[in-house]
């Protein structure tokens, strides 16, 4: 499973937008991610692996918001786009062409973060930054 | 109070990317051919890289870097072949990160190396996202495995650059139904080389090897840029 080191990734990531970095006074409220269909991360497993990678950083306690990026090919013999459900078949749907070229679905993206002044929206027990 | 949103649009492993890109322009620059190797568990990319390494030593200069969670038995069975080979010990991490691969490297000069091989940590799912600055990604499957193994795995398929598939002096002996692996293969990767190989008996390895001199004939510095 490499969701928690994705999710560190992803923690560390953010706490850098941060005036002040880790110490910030800011919090993070909400994180939004696209992950792709191809991207080969599950959803799930990257919630929980986020709940333990966010422990004592301004993320604790944010809402991690997963918007999945379907799997979208370009056919050379329609000479389209054209969207795939099933990641294991990249063959048009309409002409039954085989075709490698992905145009989106590999994304692993952050996309917004959603930032909160701690100073005036003060944290619970055990989410203050500095305890790390 | 108003949030405030920063919109970001960034790859969430972009410092791996980076250091990634900055990795296979130093191999560029140096003429280092550099190709990993994903399987599954018991897959045999051991045994072929240490068949590979053998054959390919008397032709030019390689080394090897292997990762596996824990012990150094791999690196001492790839030692057999008489190349520099570095364990990377990854402890709980299922897959090899670009800043693995950097510091295992240091200390060796590049410039005396033609190729160098990393074998990836036995696992289909996580080492597909990890860019490692290598050239050439290559996939392994064993004809013990079950011919649906691509259907399963698709990502790791999708981002590999070519196929082999291993232990073809067993695939009499566990009816490994070729067709259907090719088959396979091909929706979920269109056009992707396949070669069949054995690391026990040879067969398929002369192709292996040639595919494999041919790219590092494009690696060398003089058909770069």
């Amino acid at each position: 499973m490499h969701e928690l080191s994705v999710a560190r990734s992803l923690t560390d990531f953010v706490c850098e937008q941060l005036s002040g970095s880790y110490s910030s006074t800011e919090r993070v409220s909400a994180v939004r991610l696209r992950i792709g269909a191809m991207a080969g991360l599950t959803p799930e497993a990257l919630r929980s692996a986020f709940r333990a990678a966010v422990v004592g950083t301004p993320l604790e306690g944010s809402d991690l918001q997963i918007e999945t990026v379907d799997l979208v090919v370009w056919c050379s013999h329609c000479g389209q786009e054209v969207l795939l459900r099933d990641i294991r078949f990249l063959r048009c749907p309409v002409c039954q062409t085989r075709t490698p070229s992905i145009v989106q679905g590999n994304e692993l993206e952050i996309a917004s973060i959603e930032v909160m002044n701690a100073a005036e929206n003060p944290p619970g027990p055990g989410t203050n930054p500095e305890e790390k | 109070m108003q949030p405030r949103i920063l919109q970001v649009r960034e790859r969430i492993l972009k410092k791996n990317d980076e250091l990634a890109r900055a990795l296979r322009q130093r191999f560029i620059d140096a003429g280092v051919f550099v190709a990993s190797m994903v399987s599954s568990p018991g897959a045999g990319k051991t045994t072929l890289l240490r068949e590979t390494l053998l054959r390919l030593k008397e032709h030019c200069r390689v080394a090897a870097l292997v990762g596996d969670l824990a012990t150094e038995n791999d690196a001492k069975r790839l030692a057999e072949s008489g190349v520099p080979v570095r364990q990377i010990i990854t402890g709980t991490v299922c897959h090899l990160e670009a800043v693995m691969i950097e510091s295992a490297m240091q200390g060796w000069d590049l410039e005396e190396l033609d190729a160098l091989f990393i074998e990836n940590v036995g696992n289909l799912v996580c080492p597909a996202s990890y860019d490692l600055g290598e050239a050439l990604r290559v996939v392994l499957f064993s004809t013990t495995e079950g011919e649906d193994k691509p259907l399963k795995y698709p990502t790791i398929f999708n981002t590999a650059d070519i196929a082999l598939i291993t232990k073809m002096d067993l695939a009499d002996a566990v009816g490994f139904k070729r067709e259907e692996a090719w088959n396979n293969i091909q929706n979920v990767r269109p056009g992707m080389q396949i070669l069949e190989v054995s690391s026990k008996s040879g067969e398929g390895f002369d192709a292996w090897i040639e595919l494999l001199k041919q790219r590092m004939t494009l690696a060398e510095p003089s058909h770069v840029g």
